[in-house]
């Protein structure tokens, strides 16, 4: 009887230590063939992770810098052309006469006057010394060197025209800055005159543009 | 297995906290850089806003000005006759200006006194500190009133601060 139990209680011991290896097998034959492969993909992609953050900071300082320096340099240049025009206007042109004393006078001359007025008796058209006048002074100043422009006049509120019924129209310069959409620098005058019929305005109008 | 796993791991944790510390560093330099190049600007924008200042003041100033940006040319002739330390008195020190007209003489003929404002065309002024080197300097363009011709010309003004 003893024999037996003992036999017995081996038997399902055996059976059991089976049970276990088999379940054993099953499950690693379940796992990953290459299980430290997943922890090496993890650290390859953070790695990537942290070097674009890095590229993104370096490109956004240098982007920040960049824009810092070109603005500063824009509103010199817008500075400058206020300056410029209102200089250019005011500048005598050497004819005493009040029509054609100053480049404005002279400007004003061919809307208000006449565009073929001789200034001097003799001399140039109003049209004829405005232009070469304008050209003459844009020349000097090295600072707009290497740039294109053009300076306009449009008369406000009323349309002159000449004995032939043809509008006067009045620029100097590259007229194709008219229609150009890229950055430009512009600058504004007024010219005021009072008649017996009233008070007309010319705007003055200088574009620069690379 | 075990072992294997566990040393790949822990391969993978130096890594990290090494990139990490890299990182770190990286970003307190470039934010260090950032903070004095940020100091170097403000800097350099007050130099600018000096220099522009001092050329509005110049071109508006009861002093060398007949009108609102028109120099006058006795008067700037008249500042020649300054000492240095009565011009810092006025317009402040470490600065220097030239004013130059173009005429067409094509010439650069300074000014050197007070009297012959007439027969030049180029002026140059600055304080007592003013001892050249590195300026942060803004120009122009400016009328100048020729008293004897009776005439406005056109020239340049070119105004500046010296960089300590």
């Amino acid at each position: 009887m003893k024999m037996k139990n003992v036999e017995n209680a081996f038997g399902i011991k055996f059976v059991l230590l089976k049970v276990k290896n088999a379940i054993k097998i099953v499950s690693e034959k379940n796992k990953p063939i290459f299980p430290e492969k997943s922890g090496f993909h993890k650290a390859q992609t953070t790695a990537v992770l942290l070097l674009l953050v890095i590229i993104i900071f370096a490109g956004l300082g240098v982007f920040l810098l960049s824009m810092a320096k070109e603005v500063s340099q824009t509103e010199y240049m817008q500075l400058y052309t206020n300056q410029l025009l209102l200089s250019m206007l005011r500048t005598d042109t050497g004819y005493t006469e009040n029509d054609c004393r100053l480049l404005a006078d002279a400007v004003s001359c061919v809307y208000f006057v006449h565009p073929n007025y001789r200034c001097g008796g003799s001399g140039p058209t109003c049209f004829d010394l405005a232009s070469s006048e304008i050209e003459g002074l844009l020349q000097k100043f090295e600072m707009i060197k290497g740039y294109k422009y053009l300076l306009t006049v449009k008369p406000i509120g009323f349309v002159p025209h000449s004995e032939t019924g043809e509008i006067t129209e009045f620029s100097v310069g590259n007229s194709s800055l008219e229609d150009l959409k890229g950055f430009k620098i512009a600058a504004t005058q007024k010219l005021e005159r009072t008649t017996s019929t009233g008070q007309f305005i010319l705007d003055v109008r200088l574009v620069l543009a690379k | 297995m075990k072992k294997l796993k566990a040393q790949a791991s822990m391969i993978e944790h130096i890594l990290m906290v090494f990139f990490i510390v890299v990182i770190i560093i990286a970003l307190m330099i470039f934010l260090t850089n950032f903070q004095f190049s940020q100091m170097e600007m403000e800097k350099k924008k007050t130099w600018s806003e000096r220099s522009l200042a001092l050329g509005k003041k110049f071109m508006n100033s009861q002093f060398t000005a007949k009108k609102e940006s028109m120099l006058e040319d006795a008067k700037l002739a008249s500042l020649l006759g300054f000492t240095c330390q009565e011009l810092e008195n006025i317009f402040g020190a470490g600065w220097f200006m030239e004013v130059k007209i173009f005429d067409s003489s094509g010439m650069v003929i300074p000014c050197r006194s007070p009297d012959s404002f007439s027969a030049c065309n180029y002026w140059s002024l600055s304080s007592c500190s003013a001892a050249g080197g590195k300026n942060v300097s803004y120009i122009f363009p400016v009328n100048i009133y020729r008293k004897m011709f009776e005439r406005s010309d056109i020239g340049t003004i070119k105004t500046g601060v010296y960089i300590s």
